[in-house]
């Protein structure tokens, strides 16, 4: 054994394999392949929209370069920041709970639970509202009279709060699953035996990290 | 499975995780990373501005998918999985935009221009739609 492991945890309800499962590695890797799947799913519900972001952002160049101006770059490098730490929180989590490392285990999911909504605080509560004030909106909903130079800038904000609104969705059913996880946490089912829904729930995670780490430059930076 | 690990017991787990040293080197790489990004951000590279942001948020995302993600490891059929959804995406994205981007050769005329929508829709932001300005200036007419 490379590296230190702490004696079990006090208050460990040890794994019991399901019936429909030989070994508890199968139900590891089936559970992780399975996920993989969903991912791929996952994967394609936003490669449609970021198709339809790169259609139309070659209809109009000037649109999405004058209207990407409009969103704050600091608050979407602090939220990328945010997301990226949080990612480091879930493999750390299921490091120690490898390591038997209980405390540390529960520290690292609260902190990313945290982290979690540190991002949509920012998101709805400081990126926003000033959106809606102004009316760069949507559609119909569009208000705003400081676009006027550019055909169609209803466009950009249609992409914009679809793509950030649906990964804003993942982010609070990713908030609901890590607090399943600390919940199984208190109750002594994860350790070094038996860690697999944190596995999955990570690939989620980083997954919802992936998707961002796209949507930042193209709709932030990119002009 | 990738790994081949030897377990006896069918009923828990038992891995070594790889050392912390490995995560807090991709989190420092994806810090960095995200640094580049938004610092090159201020250059205009013309054509290659959105090419070059993209480069840099592939290796990020191979970051993650490699030791955050575990594929690296794990392999097998999840990288199986993985590469065909990228495939899927790649055949839906490739032609789409390859319709888009030829429309200038088979229409000279109309070029890539493509209408999505009708005048006055949505409001303020193409103008007013033509029946209701003509509604307006009825009013307008009226009240005078």
């Amino acid at each position: 054994m490379s590296q230190q492991v702490a004696v079990s945890p006090d208050k460990v309800i040890r794994h019991r394999v399901g019936h429909h499962w030989p070994h508890v590695e199968l139900e590891l890797s089936g559970a992780k392949l399975g996920f993989w799947i969903f991912l791929c799913t996952e994967l394609l519900m936003f490669g449609g929209l970021f198709v339809a972001y790169t259609y139309f952002r070659s209809l109009y160049p000037e649109t999405f370069s004058e209207a990407h101006k409009t969103l704050s770059i600091p608050l979407g490098t602090l939220n990328t920041g945010v997301l990226i730490v949080s990612s480091f929180t879930v493999v750390m989590a299921i490091r120690s709970a490898m390591l038997n490392q209980r405390k540390a285990m529960l520290g690292y999911l609260y902190a990313t639970l945290l982290l979690a909504a540190a991002f949509m605080v920012i998101k709805l509560g400081f990126e926003w509202p000033p959106k809606f004030a102004k009316g760069t909106l949507p559609a119909a909903f569009y208000t705003y009279d400081g676009l006027a130079h550019v055909p169609k800038p209803h466009l950009f904000y249609g992409l914009y709060f679809v793509m950030t609104g649906l990964h804003g969705l993942h982010v609070v059913i990713g908030m609901g699953l890590i607090s399943w996880l600390i919940y199984l946490g208190h109750k002594g089912v994860l350790y070094r035996g038996y860690y697999t829904p944190i596995e999955i729930v990570g690939l989620y995670w980083h997954f919802v990290d992936l998707i961002w780490i796209y949507l930042f430059p193209l709709f932030y930076l990119a002009g | 499975m990738a790994q081949h690990h030897h377990n006896d017991n069918p009923h828990e787990l038992d891995h070594d995780p790889l050392p912390a040293k490995v995560y807090v080197g991709v989190l420092a790489s994806l810090g960095l990373l995200t640094f580049i990004t938004v610092w090159i951000a201020q250059f205009d590279f013309g054509v290659w501005t959105v090419p070059i942001a993209m480069l840099v948020a592939t290796i990020k995302a191979s970051l993650v998918i490699m030791y955050f993600m575990n594929l690296k490891q794990d392999g097998g059929m999840n990288a199986v999985a993985f590469f065909a959804g990228l495939f899927f995406l790649v055949i839906f994205a490739i032609p789409t935009l390859w319709d888009r981007e030829t429309r200038d050769v088979l229409d000279p005329d109309r070029g890539g221009v493509v209408e999505h929508t009708r005048a006055g829709f949505p409001p303020q932001v193409n103008g007013t739609a033509p029946a209701a300005a003509e509604k307006a200036e009825a009013k307008e007419v009226a009240a005078e």
